[in-house]
């Protein structure tokens, strides 16, 4: 009778601790981790590219302003993460860096300036003020595959530099991250 | 010490479907107050409901109510945090898959509710639509395609093109009685996987693809929007040639409610709470005929076809487990000689673990309750300035709704996407206010830029004014003799004195009723949505002070008031 009761209290056990050590990723979403590595290797891109080797403190200033990140993968990024995922880049240490020894600098992108206009927190001619030489701007991509319970999903982002006089870009780089995830999904 | 362990036994198997029992049926005076559309108080309510703790088995059920609710009361900002938890744990596989077994042999109610397939596609298709009142059309694309996935259809494996899900049953337990196992290897594998057939789905996809100028990914969808609901033609040719500005989304009617039906009610149905019909929607634009445009989406049709549907077939096996243990138990107890205490323990023990196998067998009835019957999309274009919209059901005896003050074209701080979602829920219930068809606003608030009566008096010193106390509007109080000594940063403060918040970051991202009906926000519904309708069209009863400094400033205005009076 012992091994009656304890088969069925092992069973109940065994019914709502399965699973317990089943460690898998379930979700392919992006993890902040993946943002910091992005932001580092992207800023020590620009920093090593051509266009940056050939320029020095006294090259002609280049102004640029930043845009939030364009998401077209199939996963939300709410407006403050993409934001801050350009904000990232703009501070990490290399693009620091660069900014001191190959005159760049930074200004506010054109929606802060219109949302500070409307609100009445700046005055004057305020687009002018800035005087944007060119836009720091990224596109996320995404592509999904899925087979029976396990997805992955390949995410890349492509950051380009365009001069707004003429349009033409002046640096583009790519970063790619794979996620995968397991588990049924309608579960 | 077996009748110790048998107990122990008991106790813990008592316990777990008992506790897995007690989930959060939404509320009776929630629910009324949605049929009302009384939604700001609801979705109030339910942010009281709202737990953090990921592993609560109501934990996307609560946020699915809040959401339907603060969007319904145009207050997508309040509901950034919910809607981003919610698509967070849609989008994550096997959540249940700890609770699997436990929900096999107990009761489905222990798993996380994560709804039927088609109660996902809708719940990413109302996070797509919180994104898009932000104006965040890429991650509204986002949640859109998220909606879109590919569905189980059983078809063929049945013989039918459109075989209901007992015609799916049916079919397994044919194979199974030809041959023991063939019915579980058809449900498991007799599927072939399809293109989802979610016409609203593919609708709000295109016009996220259009809002981001993708125009291709767009047209594609409008053509499977049109494939999966032929009288789309018309809208989704609108959509494709880019003729409109202010894409119109219309929910009406009760969703299906899901019920426990056939021996031991083991087996959950969907029955319609309003009835299914082709009738269309009239809108018109100041007074003037936009058309009528035909149904989008029809809840009650997703809930009754299998491709959106899943696990009818655990329930059934659950109810035979429950049987089964019963006999077994009563046979140890009768078959036991009176002096074997150890067997009649054990026996009892089967005995209630059967029943409350039995009773645990009860089909998991948890659904998302809130959701329409049906969903519209127009797409209209608005000229610059604000508009009226009047919105019916064909052939209804109710006047429909009108939304005063809706938006027209979009400014550039507006974030330069030029499409604009308008948000419409109509209330199922005929209960409902004047409001409803009320053509004028009421109650000055910051997206009313006419003067009405009582706009020179705060809401809670007796006026009809909810505005930011900018130097602007201390301005007009003063130029009416009110509030004359103050400042807006006086007049702030008593605000804050009261507990009365002006952003949904004060509010730290949580729902919070509007002053005007009882609770302490400030931050107005969206014009042109049913809640703004609802707060500013009609009066309300005297606001009642909570805190010292405000009793005291009111009695000082009235002193002053009264003053003035007597100079005159």
């Amino acid at each position: 009778m012992r091994a009656v009761i304890f088969m069925l209290a092992g069973l109940l056990i065994a019914a709502f601790l399965t699973g317990c050590a089943n460690a898998s990723p379930r979700t392919t979403r992006l993890t902040t981790r993946d943002l910091d590595e992005m932001a580092t290797i992207v800023a020590l891109n620009l920093r090593n590219s051509e266009w940056m080797t050939t320029r020095n403190e006294q090259s002609e200033p280049v102004i640029i302003a930043m845009e939030k990140v364009e998401n077209l993968t199939d996963d939300i990024i709410p407006r403050g993460e993409q934001w801050a995922i350009m904000t990232k880049v703009r501070t990490n240490a290399n693009m620091v860096r660069v900014g001191r020894e190959k005159a760049i600098t930074f200004v506010m992108s054109k929606d802060a300036v219109l949302g500070a206009a409307e609100r009445g927190t700046m005055e004057g001619a305020e687009e002018n003020r800035r005087n944007p030489t060119h836009e720091m701007s990224a596109t996320m991509r995404n592509a999904t595959r899925s087979v029976k319970d396990a997805r992955t999903d390949v995410y890349l982002c492509e950051f380009r530099i365009t001069a707004l006089a003429t349009g033409e870009l002046k640096w583009l780089d790519t970063f790619e991250v794979k996620r995968q995830a397991f588990g049924l999904t309608f579960d | 010490m077996h009748k110790h362990a048998s107990i122990l036994l008991l106790a813990s198997v008592c316990g777990l479907p008992m506790a897995a029992c007690q989930s959060t049926a939404l509320r009776r005076d929630v629910a009324i107050m949605a049929d009302r559309g009384e939604y700001g108080r609801a979705a109030g309510l339910l942010q009281q409901d709202v737990t953090s703790d990921m592993s609560n088995k109501d934990y996307l059920l609560t946020r699915m109510r809040l959401l339907l609710m603060a969007l319904a009361d145009g207050q997508p900002d309040a509901a950034e945090e919910t809607a981003n938890q919610l698509f967070s744990l849609l989008r994550t596989q096997g959540v249940n898959e700890d609770r699997t077994v436990a929900s096999v042999v107990f009761y489905e109610g222990v798993r996380i509710w994560k709804g039927e397939p088609f109660e996902q596609a809708l719940g990413f298709h109302y996070v797509a639509m919180q994104k898009a009142l932000r104006g965040e059309w890429d991650n509204a694309r986002a949640a859109s395609s998220s909606s879109l996935f590919l569905l189980r259809d059983f078809a063929n494996a049945v013989g039918k093109p459109e075989p209901t899900t007992l015609e799916v049953a049916e079919a397994a337990a044919k194979a199974d009685a030809s041959k023991p196992g063939q019915g579980d290897a058809l449900i498991d594998n007799g599927y072939v996987t399809s293109q989802s057939d979610f016409a609203l789905g593919y609708l709000m996809n295109a016009a996220a693809n259009i809002a981001v100028a993708r125009q291709e990914e767009a047209s594609d969808n409008l053509t499977a929007a049109v494939r999966a609901n032929a009288a789309l033609k018309d809208i989704a040719e609108t959509m494709r040639s880019g003729a409109f500005n202010t894409l119109l989304i219309i929910d009406a009617g009760r969703g299906p409610a899901k019920v426990a039906t056939g021996n031991d009610g083991a087996i959950a149905e969907w029955k319609a709470r309003t009835p299914s019909d082709d009738r269309r929607v009239q809108v018109s634009v100041n007074g003037e005929s936009a058309g009528a445009f035909p149904l989008a989406q029809d809840i009650n049709a997703m809930a009754r076809s299998h491709r959106w549907r899943n696990l009818e077939d655990v329930r059934t096996i659950k109810s035979a487990i429950g049987d089964g243990l019963i006999i077994g138990g009563g046979a140890v107890l009768l078959g036991s000689d009176s002096k074997n205490n150890d067997a009649k323990w054990v026996g009892a023990g089967l005995i209630a673990l059967g029943a409350l196998l039995k009773a645990g067998s009860v089909a998991d009835t948890r659904h998302a309750e809130l959701l329409p019957q049906r969903v519209y999309v127009v797409p209209l274009t608005l000229g610059e300035g604000s508009h009226t919209l009047r919105i019916g059901i064909e052939g209804s005896s109710r006047a429909g709704l009108t939304l005063v003050n809706v938006p027209g074209t979009k400014s550039l701080s507006e974030g330069g996407q030029r499409v604009r979602l308008v948000y419409a829920k109509l209330a199922p219930s005929e209960a409902v206010g004047t409001w409803e068809t009320a053509t004028s606003v009421a109650v000055a608030n910051d997206a009313w830029k006419e003067r009405i009566d009582g706009d020179n008096l705060p809401y809670i010193f007796g006026g009809a004014c909810v505005r930011t106390p900018t130097p602007a509007v201390l301005d007009q109080y003063h130029a009416a003799g009110h509030l004359v000594n103050m400042t807006p940063v006086d007049l702030m403060n008593l605000y804050r004195a009261e507990g009365i918040t002006f952003t949904v970051e004060e509010q730290q991202g949580r729902f919070v009723t509007h002053v005007l009906e009882g609770g302490s926000s400030m931050v107005a519904s969206k014009p042109g949505s049913s809640g703004y309708q609802r707060l500013f069209t009609q009066r309300r009863g005297r606001y009642t002070p909570r805190s010292d400094e405000l009793k005291a400033a009111i009695e000082r205005e009235n002193t002053q008031a009264q003053g003035r009076e007597g100079t005159k």
